[in-house]
């Protein structure tokens, strides 16, 4: 489903990265850990298309990443990958409704009210959709923040330290949540994360150095 | 959703959007408020001045001349005999004259002796009623009819002078006998009567004619401290004549011919405003350059608030990038703010020029013109400029937008 190929990247000036391949099927969880400044979250932005890399490739459902040029990668991005962010920001001006709405938009997936209604059900948070961002407790928007990186469907979900942020209880149910609705959507789930209470729950797990 | 996104963020901080928005407005506003008057200044003198190529009178200022016989704004510099109006009548490159006999008011407007040709002058229609026929009958302006109230058929003395408080000529009744449509000419200023009127009023009773020249009472009491004219009126002057010629060649010989042979000034009223308007022109040239320089700070102050918050909304958008908004759709999106400002700042400024002018039409009623809050053609000019201001403010903030590092502001949720 994905997997990658000699993947490098170096900052302009700093030490290259080089990243073990790896691949992650249909329905499979992969956790990738490492202490901080091992490129973790590089790889994800290699493997999300927000950076370029300086050598190897990306390939997602069959697509090289890196023959996609310009506002292409965008629009790829928006319909085949869900990006869950540790703090999950929002458009701040906008209601929760209208920030799930956004994925849609930018990714020309038409999706009803009624659709993500459905999906904010799932995901517990139905009540908060007519609230500002700002007005959600830390578990409703990390919620928020991952229905939000479900509302194109994609078959690929990348998650950046997701519960990083929460307590223990909480993290749990976030990262349930996550693999839960990751398998019933048969989408490629890879999580990095320096979390050790996940390293408890994911069988297949990849360590940066 | 991108309008969503744009209208969202301008309400998300109303105080930054207020403050652009005001300094917008105000530069937009003094400018428009500017450019209304100079043009509708400019178009009424140009209104008034219908086709009157030379201006007689007593001599003295001829720009106070012209003010006075033209526009009604000016005192008048004194009386002209009927014997050197007659010179001028009979010359033969004179198509037209006009004759005016003023000096005295009605609720502060003016009474002007004069012939039907002035009316027609201006293609003023009555409203009401009829033209003046007889002495003491008169048509009063459109303006004078709203303001005084004046109805047809009613009667009223006139005041000696300009003045509220001046002498109320008590011994003959002026009757309303027409109404005059508006015309947005000066005429809706005055009330209109014949010549012959004014010099009734002014002839003197018998009693006190045989004594002229000394202290009197009643309305020639004035003698001393008012204008002369107005007693001398009575002696069949006029106060001053508007010409118009048969040919350019008019302008050429006849101004020199008055002021050589005559105890009359003949002013070129073109002239005149020309040299008027290019004074005035020097005022409003300075207030239109604090305007503009307005316009360039609160400009300046579109670009540090949208600067600012491209700092503060860095994460968003490299948010909405993630998301699979385009590099272009962000440029637009700031360009869009700024743009948005800068008509929310002209739509301001439009409201408080007019604003303005309803201020300035409330307060100099002395003034007796009455501005139009219509549109002036060269506010398109102004809403252009402010347009432009409004989208070079945003050029920058965009351009970064367009160049963020998606990545580096992603990993840095500050």
């Amino acid at each position: 489903m994905l997997y990658t190929t000699q993947l490098q990247f170096a900052y302009p000036g700093g030490q290259p990265f080089a990243f073990p391949d790896f691949q992650c099927e249909k329905g499979e969880t992969l956790l990738i850990t490492g202490k901080s400044g091992s490129g973790k979250t590089t790889l994800l932005h290699l493997l999300a298309g927000i950076l370029q890399p300086t050598g190897g490739g990306v390939w997602i459902d069959g697509v090289d990443l890196a023959t996609l040029q310009g506002s292409a990668i965008d629009r790829f991005r928006s319909q085949q990958i869900g990006l869950v962010y540790q703090k999950p920001h929002f458009v701040a001006s906008l209601s929760v409704l209208d920030n799930l709405l956004l994925p849609s938009f930018f990714g020309q997936k038409k999706r009803s009210t009624q659709q993500l209604r459905h999906l904010a059900d799932q995901l517990g948070i139905a009540h908060t959709l007519s609230k500002k961002p700002f007005q959600l407790s830390l578990g409703e928007q990390q919620r928020a923040g991952i229905a939000r990186a479900l509302v194109n469907e994609p078959p690929v979900l990348l998650a950046d330290e997701p519960t990083s942020a929460l307590d223990d209880e909480n993290g749990h149910k976030v990262f349930e949540l996550l693999q839960e609705q990751a398998l019933q959507r048969g989408a490629s789930l890879i999580v990095v994360t320096h979390d050790n209470r996940l390293k408890a729950v994911v069988k297949r797990q990849l360590q940066l150095h | 959703m991108l309008a969503k996104i744009i209208f969202g963020n301008l309400r998300h901080k109303p105080l930054h959007t207020a403050l652009s928005v005001a300094l917008l407005a105000l530069s937009t506003g003094i400018i428009a408020l500017l450019l209304s008057m100079q043009t509708q200044i400019e178009q009424k003198m140009e209104r008034d001045l219908q086709e009157i190529d030379l201006v007689l009178g007593a001599k003295g200022s001829p720009l106070q001349l012209v003010l006075s016989a033209v526009y009604h704004l000016d005192a008048p510099t004194g009386n002209i005999s009927m014997e050197d109006v007659q010179k001028i009548k009979r010359h033969p490159l004179v198509k037209q004259t006009i004759p005016l006999a003023y000096g005295d008011s009605y609720a502060s407007f003016r009474i002007v002796g004069t012939d039907s040709n002035y009316v027609k002058k201006y293609d003023a229609r009555l409203q009401r009623g009829r033209l003046f026929a007889t002495d003491l009958e008169v048509v009063v302006g459109a303006s004078v009819a709203q303001k005084t109230g004046l109805q047809l058929g009613q009667t009223f003395h006139s005041t000696h002078g300009e003045a509220a408080q001046g002498d109320i000529h008590e011994e003959h009744d002026y009757v309303v006998v027409g109404i005059l449509e508006p015309t947005n000419t000066v005429l809706d200023q005055l009330i209109l009567c014949t010549v012959g009127s004014v010099w009734t009023i002014h002839q003197p009773s018998e009693a006190e004619s045989n004594h002229e020249g000394h202290d009197h009472e009643g309305h020639n009491d004035e003698e001393h401290d008012h204008e002369e004219h107005n007693h001398e009126a009575a002696e069949q002057e006029l106060t001053a004549l508007l010409v118009k010629f048969r040919s350019p060649m008019g302008i050429m010989t006849l101004p020199r011919m008055v002021n050589e042979t005559t105890q009359m000034q003949a002013a070129v009223p073109a002239l005149e405003i020309n040299r008027l308007l290019g004074l005035m022109g020097i005022g409003t040239a300075a207030l239109q350059a604090l305007a503009l320089a307005i316009l360039v700070i609160s400009g300046f102050s579109v670009f540090i608030t949208l600067y600012n918050r491209l700092q503060e909304r860095r994460y968003e958008l490299a948010l909405l990038r993630s998301l699979g908004c385009r590099k272009g759709q962000l440029f637009f999106l700031m360009i869009a703010e700024g743009f948005l400002l800068a008509i929310l700042g002209f739509a301001g400024g439009h409201l408080l020029s007019r604003l303005g002018l309803a201020y300035v039409n409330q307060s100099s009623q002395a003034f007796h013109f009455a501005f139009q809050y219509d549109w002036v053609p060269t506010e398109a000019w102004l809403l252009l400029s402010s347009l432009l201001v409004g989208t070079l403010a945003a050029l920058i903030p965009a351009w970064r937008a367009y160049r963020m590092d998606v990545s580096a502001a992603l990993a840095d949720p500050s």
